[in-house]
């Protein structure tokens, strides 16, 4: 109750994403392609609207992608899990009886788990690794009614793993697995 | 009954099997089949890189020059002799190259005369005079090199008021006598020929008691100038041996004398070579030998070997050595043999193969009727102790021939008869070769070494073996001819063998390569 006034009017935002996304990292793009399928669940919650109208966001990632070890092309496939938690800014661009438009940007953490499956007997077949990075994000919201919005959306997140000693006779290196994302998403105001 | 006459069978062959020595059972060495082979002179013989052995063989009375074919797949040799010179034939020599092609040399009066063996053919050239009618050849300096693709060379001393070293080269179809050296004042003596797949051609010399060389340049035709390459720091130089392998480095060893102070010294050379760099290993120093006399041999990867008898007050001493004259690594001087005796026995032979090894071979000077032969293992990088092969009678026109995969023949006279022995180990794999492949997942690397070879020549191989340093990583069938070790730890140098094994058991030489990350 102390924080009503501060709070908006404006509700919970729930929404799925789909996206491109392109790995910073040259190595996984060489080995698994540039075209990922990053999926994605987003809960908004507003925080304040005076001074700033600001959010509270959190969302799960997935992805996932198969692809083949640079220069034996033995199979190995890749899957991403990043839960992130930050602030939006929210800022409303138009309001009027056909459309509400409003852009967003935000920022916070992203913690990252990693599971790696190698079809190699000479290297560690399986790799799990896990660790905290940062995202940053944008986008713009269309509100279709006072509940459904489509939300186009841009994020860049970077973390980078370090597999210096990952077993004898292997050698072990550091990967951003972070990267760029762009797509779209529908959410559900409540 | 039948049990009876068996045990009685059993019991007298293992008291035959008891009683008789090793040397005694081991089969005598078989004789070379020339027409009169008990009346053979001279041999002189030359091992191809199937195992096919050429041999040729000086005849009494007359002196003819026959040659005969061993064919290593059947296990047969030709039949009848080819005749080369009818008579007066002497100071053979021959000398294979890596197809099987062959150049045989000899003297007839004071004139060279060759024939050219063609492998694919199985014919000889007619028999021609190759030296210049007007000057006289020396006898003992003819020697044989192939310039690849280019065809062979015959080198000889010659003189014709003044002295100088005359060349005739087979161009696959005749005989061009085109060029000779600068002539010198002083006689020329030990005369060494070494030759290079690009067509160069190197010639050493002793020019009085100095070291000369020239280089033949194939586009020209012509010997270069003659330089001298003596060390400066000593007086008087003595038996300069030159060493080649046709597609890696050569070298120069040769006796120094400072003072009452001798040395062996050894000097990289590379085709063109810089005569004015000197660099140069010693490979032993002493003190007045009575007598001295050496071979030298080196191989592609620049494994020089070095064989020596040095004769003085305290015996007769023969050593041996190895120094890679790339690298700079060697192994220590090995002494096989000191005896009471000062007499040198010049029959002292060492031949080198493709992949770093080496056998010499030499009479007994304790037991002249006896051959000792000692192998230097590139894998083990040392020389092994010398074995000894028992003859019959004072052994005489010993001589030692090994091709690129390592296999020997060894021939000799013996109480006029021309005998033999070879190895029946297979061939080596050739062609060995080793790059690294850096197998990247996401997160890990792992780095590789990819082992490709050529198949062994010899029909019976069944297996191959494939060692890291000393250990043994895997067999493999006869049709594999790859083998990838993984696992390699990165940027370490690591030193692959792979050997032949025949349907018997036997175990062929070593081919060898180095994987360096530097390189």
């Amino acid at each position: 109750m102390i924080l009503t006034p501060w709070l908006c009017a404006d509700a919970f935002l729930i929404e799925g994403k789909l996206a491109y996304f392109l790995p910073n990292s040259s190595t996984l793009r060489e080995i698994y392609g540039s075209s990922w399928l990053n999926s994605q669940v987003e809960i908004t919650h507003p925080l304040t609207c005076w001074p700033i109208p600001l959010s509270a966001f959190w969302s799960i990632n997935y992805l996932s992608n198969c692809g083949e070890s640079i220069d034996d092309q033995d199979g190995t496939k890749i899957r991403i899990l990043p839960i992130s938690g930050g602030l939006k800014f929210r800022h409303n661009l138009r309001d009027d009886e056909k459309l509400r438009i409003d852009f967003y940007a935000g920022a916070g953490a992203r913690y990252y788990f990693i599971h790696v499956k190698n079809s190699s007997d000479f290297v560690k077949r399986t790799v799990n690794k896990d660790g905290l990075g940062w995202v940053a994000q944008g986008g713009l919201l269309f509100f279709l009614n006072c509940r459904v919005c489509i939300d186009l959306f841009a994020d860049y997140s970077s973390k980078t793993f370090d597999f210096s000693s990952t077993a004898p006779l292997v050698t072990g290196h550091k990967v951003n697995v972070g990267g760029f994302s762009a797509g779209g998403g529908i959410g559900f105001q409540f | 009954m039948r049990t009876t006459k068996t045990w009685t069978l059993v019991l007298l062959l293992s008291l035959f099997c008891i009683s008789c020595r090793a040397d005694i059972c081991k089969a005598a060495p078989p004789a070379i089949p020339f027409s009169d082979p008990n009346n053979v002179a001279d041999v002189q013989l030359s091992i191809g890189p199937a195992g096919n052995i050429i041999a040729l063989g000086l005849i009494n009375p007359g002196s003819a020059l026959e040659a005969v074919i061993y064919n290593a797949q059947t296990q047969t040799w030709s039949s009848p002799p080819e005749m080369l010179s009818s008579s007066t034939a002497s100071d053979p020599i021959i000398e294979t190259d890596s197809k099987g092609n062959a150049i045989a040399a000899w003297f007839q009066g004071n004139q060279v005369w060759a024939s050219f063996y063609e492998a694919f053919n199985k014919t000889w050239t007619t028999s021609q005079q190759i030296s210049s009618a007007s000057a006289s050849a020396s006898p003992a300096t003819v020697q044989i090199g192939f310039l690849g693709s280019t065809g062979g060379m015959v080198i000889w001393a010659a003189n014709e008021g003044s002295y100088f070293v005359e060349s005739s080269i087979f161009d696959g179809t005749a005989w061009q006598t085109c060029a000779h050296t600068i002539p010198q004042t002083q006689a020329i003596s030990e005369v060494h020929l070494g030759t290079t797949d690009s067509g160069h051609a190197l010639a050493l010399w002793l020019h009085g008691s100095t070291p000369f060389a020239s280089i033949y340049h194939p586009n020209t035709h012509c010997w270069g100038i003659p330089q001298s390459f003596t060390n400066p720091i000593t007086t008087t130089s003595f038996f300069p041996i030159l060493a080649t392998s046709n597609a890696g480095p050569s070298a120069a060893s040769w006796l120094t004398k400072a003072g009452s102070s001798y040395a062996l010294e050894l000097l990289p050379l590379s085709v063109p070579f810089p005569i004015d760099q000197y660099l140069s290993y010693m490979m032993d120093s002493f003190q007045n030998p009575d007598h001295f006399y050496h071979q030298s041999a080196i191989s592609p990867n620049g494994n020089s070997f070095h064989l020596w008898q040095r004769a003085g007050g305290s015996g007769l001493i023969i050593q041996a050595n190895s120094i890679n004259v790339v690298s700079g690594t060697g192994s220590d001087t090995v002494e096989f043999a000191d005896f009471s005796s000062s007499a040198i026995n010049p029959q002292l032979q060492l031949k080198s193969d493709h992949h770093g090894n080496a056998i010499g071979a030499w009479v007994d000077p304790s037991a002249p009727t006896d051959i000792k032969q000692a192998t230097y293992s590139a894998q083990q990088g040392t020389w092994g102790s010398p074995e000894t092969i028992s003859g019959n009678a004072p052994i005489q026109n010993l001589t030692l021939s090994v091709n690129g995969a390592g296999n020997y023949a060894v021939a000799w006279i013996e109480s006029a008869s021309a005998l033999v022995e070879f190895d029946n180990t297979p061939a080596a794999p050739s062609n060995l070769t080793v790059y690294e492949i850096t197998n990247r997942f996401p997160f890990q690397g792992e780095h590789s070494h990819q082992l490709n070879w050529k198949a062994s020549t010899s029909p019976d191989v069944v297996q191959y073996k494939v060692y890291k340093e000393n250990t043994l990583l895997t067999i493999l069938p006869n049709s594999t001819t790859t083998f990838r070790v993984h696992n390699c730890p990165a940027d370490t140098v690591a030193t692959y063998f792979v050997y032949s094994v025949s349907a018997q058991g036997i175990v062929s030489l070593a081919a060898s390569v180095t994987f360096n990350p530097q390189d």
